[in-house]
Order: C-alpha cells, then structure tokens, then sequence
C-alpha cells in the first residue's frame, strides 16, 4: 500500500488481486447478491485509493482494508434499506458486520451447506482464507499465486495444504456442534 | 500408511485433482478414514461450488478507476525519508545542520540596500572612466595618422567627448602648431575652445596666433580669442594689426578685435 501512495498503480493491481476472492465471499455470504458484492469489492478498492493517506506506514493492510469493506457494506445495506448493526469505530472486521439477508430463493437447497462453509472459512486466519479462496475458488494454479503473493511455490505448497487441514478441521467442529 | 497420512494424501490429490488409490484401499478397511474422506471430498464439492468474482485482472480494475494513480510524495514522507537517511548516515545530518546554519546567517544578515547601490554606482563610474580614457588614448594614437581624415575625426572626438586634461590640451596645441592640414588646426581650434577654462588653452591659442601661417586660421583664432578677452591678446591683436607682411583681411580683423577688445 506505502507502493501504491508512491504512485506505483500497478501495486493497487496487485492487492486487489489478492484479496477480492476473500472479501467477495464476505460480501456475497452478507449480501447474497453477487453482482451487489462484485460492486462492494470493487468499491472498497476505489476507496482503498480515494483514501490511501489514512494508511500508516508499517501498519497492517488486512485490518485497514476491512476496515474500508465494513464502511462500504454498510452503507451498501443502508442505501438499500436493510437492517444493519451499526459499524463500531474499534471494531475494523469485515466478518463481525451482522445484518438480516433474506436466502435467495434459488440458494435454498445448499444455502445450510454454504453458510457452513463461508462461517468455517471465516474462522480461519485472514492469510489462510485468502489462500484458499485464491486456490479453490478463484482457480488459480500455484505459480500464480506465488507471483501475486510474491513468495517461492514450494512453501507456498505447504502453506495451502495446512490452510486446508486448519478448514477441514473448522468443518468438523462446525458439523459437531450443530449434531450436539 | 497410517489414518493421519491418509488424511494428508487425501488433501493433496483432491486439491491436485487427482485420485489417490492407495488412501481409497485404506478407506475401505477403516471406517474413520471413510467417512473424512466423505467429508473432504464434500468440502471440496462445496469450495468449488462458491461464487467467485469475475476475473478482472488487477490492471483492468486500475484502469477502470475514475481517478489516475500518478506518483506523489506528500512533505511528511519526504521529511520521513531525510530522517531516515540521517539516521543511517549521520555525517548527512551534520552536514545538512552546517549547510542550513550557513544559510541561515547569510539570509539573517542586514542588506544595506544604499551601500549596494553606491558600491554599484561606483563600479560603473570606474568601468566609465576606463572607457573614456581608452578611448582617449584611441584618439591620441589617431592624432599621429598620415591620413588627415583620420586626424580630423579625433580631433572632432576630442571636442565632443574629451575632458579637460593636460595631454589633451598639448596634443591639441601640438596639431595646432604642427600639422600641414588647415582643416585639421581649424578643427583644432574648435577642440581648444570648449577648454577655455584651462589656463593652458589661451597661451596655445596666443603663440598660435603670433605664427605666421594660413590667414583662415589666424581670423579663427581672433575669432575664439576675442571672447575670452585675455589681455595678453590685445597686444598680439594690435601687433598683428599693425604687420604689414600679414594678410589684408588678417590685420583687417586683428584691428577689429583690438578696437572690440579695449
């Protein structure tokens, strides 16, 4: 980010690369409308620029950007007259905005299922979420990752394969505690 | 192969899209590993089946911006940056603090706006005077040329353009006396009276007069001496006037200015 407030536009490229699967997911388990969460993503990265000066030198991204989703989510549900917990200023996660999406009709059927999915993923570390939705649902190969992650492929292997077990742990819990 | 490494090559092969024959034949004798592996194989099911945003490449979400990133250093950055540079080279920091200090006792000193213009005023007075009297040496040397022409334009330059000096004034009686042109000692003439102040002109002037020489050039120095009314000149007047080897119109106007001048 202290790249793209230099003037370098093709690092603004980059970031939003890495972290629109993840805050698409967000978006779209909050929203459920893709093409509205489509929007939001874009819109948070536009306002990533719009307001890079409130980025710190050495301060973290992930908490800022989220921070920036929240804000555009909520207004978002604002303008379209849903319920909406108000965004606390000491609270900068995307995940702990609440707010009432009705299922889409047409989700029904595997809606139980997803939810589980996107709630396991969200207990997941922001870097592993974000592998994940990088290799699984955006389907990417590992060498493009490597390059917009900007690290070497073979602990980059590693890194998703724990990502995995860490989800397919969060599954497991989820799916004991709903049986119990 | 134990049930933890089934679980691991099941992860491996699903996420490579591959089939992994020898955890499926551990599957079949343990049903623990059977039913992750029912699980896994959903999980991935339902990992593929999320939405996924479109693949806008990063540089199309840049360019689709309404606002052109260009580069920009804000003062703070830059000051952070200095900082930064001085806390590793700290002979920097020593070096701007100098450069600064002398800066500033330079900017802080009282400029004495008069001083300046009189120090101006007296350079260009002196770059003058070394003109003029370059030039005047110019006009000296062209007081020796053969051609008369050339000696009639210093002489003329002298006039107009020389100050009252004592080599001047002699280099002036000198072709008054001397030179062979007539044009060139009328011309003369002229020079010498605008120096009439110099107590030196009238005597040049007066010996000049006494010499016998062109009667248009004894009638212009009766002319010029005239109004200076120099006693010394009314004796020369009445001599002249009296001369009978003179020219007629020489005595004619010498008598004149003898009877003007008593």
């Amino acid at each position: 980010m202290t790249r793209v407030i230099r003037g370098e536009s093709g690092c603004l490229g980059i970031l939003f690369e890495r972290h629109r699967g993840s805050l698409f997911g967000s978006f779209v388990r909050r929203t459920g409308d893709r093409a509205l969460s489509e929007d939001l993503v874009q819109d948070t990265f536009y306002r990533a620029y719009k307001y890079r000066k409130s980025f710190r030198s050495g301060q973290d991204f992930l908490p800022w950007i989220h921070r920036i989703a929240r804000n555009v989510l909520y207004a978002a549900l604002k303008k379209k007259g849903r319920r909406v917990d108000s965004p606390a200023d000491d609270d900068s996660l995307l995940s702990q905005v609440k707010c009432d999406r009705p299922a889409p009709d047409h989700l029904s059927a595997q809606s139980n299922e997803r939810d589980y999915l996107y709630q396991a993923l969200e207990l997941l570390s922001e870097e592993q979420r974000q592998l994940i939705v990088l290799r699984r649902i955006e389907n990417r190969s590992y060498g493009e990752i490597a390059r917009l992650l900007n690290c070497d492929e073979a602990p980059l292997k590693v890194r998703v394969h724990r990502a995995f077990l860490k989800l397919q742990q969060s599954v497991l819990k989820m799916t004991q505690e709903i049986e119990t | 192969m134990t049930c933890n490494e089934v679980n691991e090559r099941l992860i491996a092969a699903l996420d490579a899209g591959e089939s992994c024959p020898e955890a499926d034949r551990h599957c079949l004798s343990c049903p623990s590993c059977a039913e992750s592996r029912t699980a896994l194989l959903k999980m991935f099911e339902g990992l593929d089946e999320l939405p996924s945003p479109d693949r806008m490449s990063g540089d199309e979400f840049v360019r689709s911006l309404p606002v052109k990133i260009v580069p920009e250093h804000s003062l703070s950055e830059l000051w952070n940056g200095l900082c930064e540079l001085i806390s590793r080279y700290p002979a920097l920091g020593a070096g701007l603090a100098l450069i600064c200090f002398l800066a500033g006792m330079s900017f802080s000193r009282p400029v004495n706006v008069t001083t300046a213009h009189v120090e101006t005023q007296r350079t260009l007075e002196t770059l003058t005077r070394e003109i003029v009297e370059l030039n005047e040496a110019v006009a000296l040397v062209r007081l020796e040329q053969a051609s008369a022409s050339e000696r009639l334009q210093a002489v003329h330059w002298i006039g107009d353009h020389g100050r009252s000096d004592s080599d001047l004034v002699a280099a002036l009686g000198g072709v008054l006396e001397r030179d062979e042109n007539v044009n060139v000692r009328l011309a003369a003439i002229d020079a010498l009276s605008g120096f009439s102040g110099d107590p030196a002109v009238r005597p040049l002037l007066i010996g000049a007069l006494m010499k016998p020489q062109s009667p248009l050039v004894r009638i212009a120095l009766i002319e010029h001496l005239v109004p200076l009314a120099d006693p010394a000149s009314l004796a020369v007047f009445k001599a002249i006037a009296a001369d009978e080897k003179s020219h007629e119109a020489v005595r004619e106007r010498a008598r004149t200015a003898a009877q003007s001048s008593i």
